[in-house]
């Protein structure tokens, strides 16, 4: 029974083992650059968000007219 | 300026498999039951060629399905409300809006596209994508797929469950002329079937048109995946919605802001007004409390977890291990190829939701079907009498295949519905934190399949669709590029092994994301926030790569001048 649990186990920990190996060894961003995707991507993920909403907003009277 | 044409990822796009081996094909194919669909089935015309296409007119393609699809989440005609909701869980990711036309949204195009890829991949059938027609029959089974499933689901859900309530606009014109009980009886059944089927062929339309729209990005109008831009798009509106909407709707408890943000400013300025008046007493912690946890609208710990989540991604998306590489016919420097720590993006998440919500679709339909249809009814007590000596434990045999589902009823508007026995609801997440914590079977069992659907499909996406090591090995060898300091034997062994490993982490940390947040019983839109940021982090480096190439004659050079180092090679 033991030996099964661990046999199972041993796939994941594998896992575990080899992708913390690749992370270790990656570039990673700088402070900087961290900085400028969160400010460049946030705003146009917001940006896209707002002007959808509003579409929604001008969509919902447009709804009870046509349904 | 990149002069060694480096393969921007081919893994992250669903329709477009590309380096896939010569099979020579003997006997009947899969592929050749198309054939006759072929000349019938519409399809998107390629572009002439991309110079005709400039750069500003593919974005405005892209801008313009996006607001389309935003405006397509129509109600369905002639449905006065819906049942319980059994699908909220998949809705942020699938596109898939309540009650309306998308009530599936992408998972039919989704499905397929994945099924055959899927199929084609692992070689159960024949496709050599090196001829031209065979691709082409490809596209028509993946898209005759979309179609086709779309109109199964339309059909399961509108006649084998009572999920819409249609209303009687025929019946009422009738009713003038017929008196007697009998015959309304009979106007009524047939009037309900009539009523029914406009309620799927809208369904079944709008899936149709929905695939042909999708198609339209696949082909060079767009810059990524149709169906993943979609996605992308949505969550990006739902999550805003969730947080800025001003509207107010009455839940359970009384008004509240659909808005997080919004709600949480009145709160605040209510639990200020009331330190000054000793008349009104704000409950200012219930309040938040309830903010926190509440289940019909977008909530806080929602908001909140995809927030974490978001900036987190932020910051992961960019790790990339670069592979030092250089052309062996032309003297220049070394380039660099990176290899990206989420190297198959946001799709292994997407398929394994995709499988779970096929799965809830199936067991949400045979149970309202079984127990709620006479046809289903009249089924099981036909089995039932076929042994005769055993009948309890064929009973017990068909709850537990067929489960059980039962559904919050405070407010019909919002209900949902939660599976609570059977085989599949231990295939369904946790419905809240102290639901996790009081079911630990259901927990571990749930998340244990999550995580593997998720990593098999991170290790088995590269193989399937064409970008595994070996490919992108032979891809290099044919454009005589080798890895600096690597003998071309080993090329295709290192990169095997990075892009495994890269898989490996990359899938492991997806995983674990969606397992935390089912476990904290986010019911989805963290998830959904998660696949959408690297979506937009999939389409930002294509549409810089084409900004690129386009040699600052587009409109967007200015706007975006600089910021393509972020995400360019």
């Amino acid at each position: 029974m033991a030996d099964g649990f661990e046999k199972a186990l041993e796939v994941p920990v594998d896992f575990v083992k080899d992708g913390s190996a690749f992370v270790r060894k990656c570039t990673k961003p700088s402070q900087k650059e961290y900085v400028q995707i969160i400010k460049a991507v946030g705003a146009g993920f917001i940006a896209m968000g707002v002007i959808g909403y509003g579409i929604k907003l001008v969509h919902i009277p447009i709804r009870y007219l046509i349904v | 300026m990149p002069i060694i044409n480096v393969p921007h990822h081919p893994s992250t796009s669903i329709s477009s498999p590309t380096n896939q081996k010569y099979h020579t094909m003997a006997k009947f194919r899969l592929l050749d039951l198309v054939k006759p669909f072929q000349h019938g089935l519409p399809e998107i015309e390629n572009p002439v060629s991309k110079a005709h296409l400039s750069f500003d007119d593919r974005m405005l393609y892209s801008i313009g399905i996006a607001i389309f699809f935003v405006f397509s989440q129509l109600p369905i005609y002639s449905v006065t409300s819906v049942n319980s909701d059994p699908f909220y869980q998949f809705r942020p990711l699938f596109a898939a809006e309540r009650g309306t036309l998308d009530e599936f949204g992408l998972l039919p195009i989704i499905t397929a596209g994945f099924f055959w890829q899927f199929l084609s991949g692992f070689r159960l059938i024949n496709v050599n994508f090196n001829v031209k027609s065979d691709r082409g029959y490809f596209q028509s089974l993946q898209k005759l797929t979309a179609i086709f499933l779309g109109g199964v689901y339309a059909f399961a859900l509108v006649f084998l469950t009572d999920y819409y309530n249609p209303t009687s606009k025929f019946a009422g014109a009738i009713d003038y002329n017929i008196s007697s009980t009998t015959a309304d009886a009979v106007v009524n059944v047939s009037s309900n079937i009539g009523e029914k089927f406009l309620i799927w062929f809208q369904l079944f339309v709008y899936n149709f048109l929905l695939t042909m729209i999708v198609e339209i990005l696949d082909k060079d109008y767009g810059f990524t995946s149709g169906s993943l831009f979609l996605i992308g798009a949505n969550v990006s509106v739902t999550f805003m919605t969730g947080v800025i909407d001003f509207t107010t709707i009455k839940t359970g408890k009384g008004y509240e802001y659909r808005g997080v943000f919004i709600q949480l400013f009145i709160i605040v300025k209510n639990a200020f007004g009331s330190l000054f008046s000793s008349s009104s007493k704000s409950n200012f912690f219930y309040e938040i409390v309830h903010l926190f946890n509440r289940s019909s609208l977008v909530n806080l710990k929602q908001v909140l977890f995809g927030v974490i989540a978001a900036t987190l991604l932020f910051y992961l998306q960019a790790f990339h291990q670069a592979v030092p590489i250089k052309s062996k016919q032309i003297k220049t420097q070394a380039q660099s190829y990176p290899v990206k720590l989420f190297f198959n993006g946001a799709l292994p998440i997407i398929f394994a939701y995709s499988v779970l919500f096929n799965l809830k679709i199936f067991s949400y339909v045979s149970y309202k079907f079984l127990n709620f249809t006479t046809l289903g009814s009249s089924l099981i007590a036909i089995v039932i009498a076929q042994f005769e000596s055993s009948s309890s434990l064929v009973q017990s045999i068909i709850k537990l295949i067929v489960g059980e589902f039962s559904s919050d009823s405070f407010n019909p508007t919002f209900s949902k519905a939660y599976q609570t026995s059977g085989i599949a609801s231990y295939f369904q997440a946790p419905t809240s934190f102290t639901g996790a914590i009081l079911n630990p079977i259901n927990t571990v069992v749930y998340s244990a399949s999550l995580a593997g659907l998720i990593m098999f499909f991170a290790l088995s996406w590269t193989k399937m669709s064409g970008s595994s090591g070996k490919d992108v090995a032979d891809f290099f060898s044919k454009q005589n590029i080798t890895i600096l300091g690597k003998r071309d034997a080993n090329v295709a062994h290192y990169f095997n092994k990075i892009i495994n490993n890269a898989c490996i982490s990359g899938g492991l940390i997806l995983a674990a994301l969606a397992v935390i947040f089912d476990f904290l019983g986010c019911q989805g839109l963290p998830t959904a926030l998660v696949v959408s940021i690297l979506i937009i982090f999939n389409f930002l480096e294509s549409f810089f790569t084409e900004l690129q190439q386009s040699g600052g004659s587009s409109l967007y050079n200015t706007a975006f001048g600089g910021q393509d180092k972020l995400f360019g090679q």
